[in-house]
């Protein structure tokens, strides 16, 4: 039934993985467990502002927020609400847009082939008038608001738009209210039609179920007509003048994304005024993008990770410090690689911000430039890649982190238990390599604080 | 292990008022034990407990600096550690916690032995944070304790920065008028000035001798572990009493407002938070208590409740509009954010849902929905170490049914006359307002 199975032995677990109806499908064997679980990925994130869509050669540029828009129109259907269609047959239902990618998902633990056509339908049936985009404009208006007001929302924008010139990502995932007013029942058709694609998207299903069982859930919920839905008319012919596929041949082609040239220069610190009673500060590292989809992106964020938690973890020499000198109470790190962009984080909360930040920016170049301090990092790397493959196998106890790290990692060739070879196989070369890219003349600094603080 | 049947810890005493509860289950890949001790609220002791658990992931006798214990953990393979104080009901619960990776699962080729995951090793790790913190000359030392208050001042300071979360804090202190029972698990702001560090830490060893006190473990080899606890004693730092037992804490809530309390705020923003609190006195063990549940579902708790139709779908006035279900208090609270020209008219949609509920305005469809939401909520808790912990917990201090199902079987008797009985009682006892814009559309 499946076309192969991916499978860790000292893990004892197992994901199958076909295509069904032309589009990829994971199944997790879950036993014992009463809830099921389903997902679908589309590869189409708020950084997909511009693209050629299947079948043209004009590029289209969409306003900012409109996959997060979509997402939300998607549950908008001629006979109803579809969440309470979940609801009434015991499932529940939900949906998020990441820069990347949009998901929908239930879990439910009755009626799952039911539920899983109706997610299905969700993600595959548009249905969009004048009258219910204006609706929508008003509520993820208030959404964005809701953002506007969150300091810690507000930092990440900033952060990203201080970090980035062209970069789609320096756009919020759910637009502006400015930018929202332009979206169009048109354009969302288009941007629908354009990366809503079986050979675009994936599903996820987790459960008590065995494998054949779960693949037959997923053929019943797709339509038949899915994989003629994208025929060769809407496909541009190749380059050389050929059809690559006779006519009767679905294509299941993908919409070409257009990406802005970003250049390695970051912009300016920022400071924005909020309420809150203690200032908020973020400081973010633009990194160089590993270029291609693989096994050097994920390798590139598992050593950045590391790097962060050796130097600023809660066992580094460095957090004790300014912990104790009361400096910062709470430190979180991360670190992003994506083919086309990758950037350090990290957040706290401090009184005295500027302080912090020199002390993070200094940490960094006395480690990168004292001899000593870079060897002695060897210990820390081990000792932080043990609880790395720790925390790697406790994810398996999490449906849906399991489908996320699958679905993405196979969109770059890759599985969730190459992630586990890679994490294995990390050496300090890939750690020191992310170390001499910490770069001070590449990083900017948010803060948020309140306008009538004193400055210390 | 069979699916169908229903998963429930088995509970031993190791102690005077000390319970062990465990559950052998190998879905998991995760081993977790977690040491509650549950103090009733009082304003004396509510804020110097509170620091406990920050003081306690500084250092222990053990490990005494901050960065001993996060090397420990390290070394544990990536093991988490938790310390925190929550509320449930009128008790003070404080917990700490660890979870790990089951050794099981651990590829021992890698970087060297797997000793470290073991589970009497992190039992004495978690007992040790509870009971045996660094002090010197039987305080906390004053530096770390300064530090830890100072924090302390600034998460509860903090609060404000998410909005929503803010105005249903504000609204529960509304509606307590000043009762101590109604203190938040974080105690209060000014108290905190008054704390010592040696008050604090007698305080809190008082409370370890007196205070009933549950151990919930969960994994392979916690049932040994359970034998043990048994055999030894666990050592507390002032002698336990022996008359401590499990049993309920048996605080009344706060009475209710007569009549309805307005309050508001000021803060700068996009966003106006409406909350407002709904109670008819039916609390848990109440006849109508499961029906107060079903309301709550209406009007409410899911997507395809009321509010979410109404508010934000209808009207859209709003981007999260909800509500959710306090049971020691018996109250329904409501919460909205949307535009503050819209206060009113989204007080006035939410009032129309509830009086829509008085007069009986529910359909099957919702009862339905509602029922069927409430079924997957309770059947998928035993597929989840952390809500299976809180629903007997919550239990053990506030009575109530424990098992899957009592909780199925009382909900499946709930009517629709049942609900609209409970909206009959219900009234609006409190409106708070946490407003974005500055007297632009007010009188």
């Amino acid at each position: 039934m499946s076309d192969y199975c991916l499978r860790n032995d000292s893990l004892r677990e197992e994901i199958y993985v076909s295509k069904v109806k032309g589009l990829t499908a994971f199944v997790l064997p879950k036993k014992g467990f009463r809830k099921k679980y389903a997902e679908v990925f589309v590869h189409y994130g708020s950084n997909d502002n511009s693209f050629i869509p299947p079948g043209e050669t004009e590029p289209v540029d969409v306003p900012p927020g409109i996959a997060h828009f979509l997402e939300h129109k998607m549950f908008e259907k001629p006979w109803g609400d579809a969440f309470s269609a979940f609801a009434k047959i015991g499932a529940s239902a939900n949906a998020y847009t990441t820069n990347n990618y949009t998901s929908y998902l239930f879990w439910t633990l009755e009626n799952f082939g039911e539920a899983l056509k109706l997610l299905m339908q969700v993600a595959l049936d548009p249905y969009f008038t004048k009258e219910s985009v204006a609706k929508e404009q008003g509520i993820i208006g208030q959404e964005i608001g809701m953002y506007d007001d969150d300091p810690g929302a507000r930092l990440v924008r900033e952060a990203m738009e201080a970090l980035y010139f062209k970069h789609p990502v320096r756009f919020d995932i759910a637009g502006t209210k400015e930018s929202i007013r332009q979206i169009t029942d048109e354009l969302l058709y288009k941007c629908h039609r354009s990366f809503y694609r079986p050979s675009n998207m994936s599903v996820f299903v987790a459960g008590d179920f065995a494998p054949h069982e779960a693949f037959e859930y997923i053929a019943q919920a797709l339509p038949d007509s899915l994989l003629t839905r994208y025929t060769r008319s809407d496909t541009c012919p190749a380059p050389d003048g050929s059809q690559s596929s006779s006519p009767d041949t679905p294509v299941l082609d993908i919409p070409q994304r257009i990406r802005p040239l970003e250049p390695p220069e970051v912009g300016e610190d920022r400071e924005v005024f909020l309420p809150v009673p203690t200032p908020l500060i973020h400081i973010a590292w633009k990194d160089d993008p590993p270029g291609v989809i693989g096994e050097d992106t994920l390798r590139q964020e598992l050593a950045a990770s590391i790097l962060l938690d050796m130097l600023f973890g809660r066992s580094s020499a460095f957090f004790t410090e300014v912990y104790e000198e009361g400096l910062v109470d709470d430190l979180h790190c991360t670190y992003e690689a994506w083919p086309d962009y990758s950037h350090a984080s990290m957040f706290g909360q401090s009184a005295s911000p500027e302080e912090f930040s020199e002390r993070v920016l200094r940490e960094v170049e006395t480690v990168n430039s004292d001899p000593k301090r870079r060897a002695g990092l060897e210990e820390d790397f081990l000792r932080i890649k043990k609880s790395n493959l720790g925390r790697y196998v406790t994810l398996f106890d999490s449906f849906d982190t399991v489908g996320e790290i699958q679905a993405h990692l196979h969109d770059m060739g890759l599985n969730i238990f190459s992630y586990g070879d890679i994490l294995r196989n990390l050496t300090m070369d890939d750690v020191l390599a992310r170390l001499d890219n910490l770069r001070r003349e590449r990083s900017v600094r948010v803060i948020v604080r309140d306008r009538d603080h004193k400055k210390k | 292990m069979e699916h169908n049947k229903e998963t429930r810890f088995e509970t031993i005493s190791i102690g005077p008022g000390i319970s062990y509860h465990y559950l052998t289950d190998d879905r998991w890949k995760t081993l977790s034990i977690d040491v509650f001790c549950k103090v009733p609220i009082s304003r004396e002791t509510v804020t110097s407990i509170a620091l406990v658990p920050r003081l306690a992931k500084r250092g222990t006798v053990g490990l005494p600096a901050l960065r001993d214990i996060s090397r420990q953990l390290e070394e544990m393979y990536g093991a988490g550690m938790g310390a925190d104080a929550t509320k449930i009901g009128p008790v003070q619960v404080i917990r700490f916690g660890i979870d790990m990776p089951s050794p099981d699962y651990v590829d021992s080729n890698l970087l060297g032995s797997k000793d470290g995951l073991n589970l009497a090793k992190a039992m004495s790790f978690v007992w040790e944070l509870a009971t045996r913190p660094y002090l010197v000359n039987g305080a906390y030392p004053e530096d770390r304790f300064e530090t830890e208050r100072e924090e302390h001042r600034r998460d509860i300071l903090g609060i404000i920065n998410n909005r929503a979360r803010y105005a249903t804090v504000r609204l529960v202190e509304v509606v307590s008028q000043g009762e101590p029972s109604g203190l938040p698990a974080w105690g209060v702001l000014e108290d905190l000035d008054d704390l010592n560090p040696r008050g604090t830490w007698v305080t809190w060893a008082g409370a370890l001798a007196s205070s009933p006190i549950s151990i919930y473990a969960v994994g392979k080899g916690v049932r040994e572990l359970g034998e043990i606890l048994q055999r030894t004693s666990l050592e507390f730092p002032f002698s336990r009493f022996f008359s401590v037992q499990g049993h309920r804490t048996n605080i009344a809530p706060p009475p209710l407002p007569e009549t309805t309390l307005y309050q508001e705020d000021f803060l700068p923003g996009e966003q106006t938070v409406l909350c407002m609190a709904l109670s008819g006195g039916i609390t848990e063990g109440h006849p109508d208590f499961p029906a107060l549940i079903f309301y709550d579902g209406i009007l409410g708790g899911f997507p395809h409740s009321k509010m979410f139709r109404n508010v934000r779908e209808r009207e859209q006035l709003a981007y999260f509009a909800d509500t959710s279900l306090n049971s020691w208090r018996g109250m329904v609270i409501a919460v909205a954010g949307i535009a503050d020209e819209d206060k009113e008219r989204a007080q006035d949609v939410i009032m129309e849902q509830v009086e829509a509920m008085k007069s009986g305005d529910i359909s099957d469809e919702e009862m339905d929905n509602t029922r069927a939401g409430l079924l997957r909520r309770y059947r998928s808790e035993s597929d989840s170490q952390g809500a299976l912990i809180r629903r007997f917990l919550t239990q053990e201090i506030m009575g109530g049914p424990a098992t899957e199902a009592e909780l199925v079987s009382r909900i499946m008797k709930v009517t629709k006359d049942d609900v609209v009985r409970v909206a009959e009682e219900v009234q609006l006892k409190a409106v708070y307002a946490l407003r974005a814009k500055e007297g632009i559309h007010r009188e």
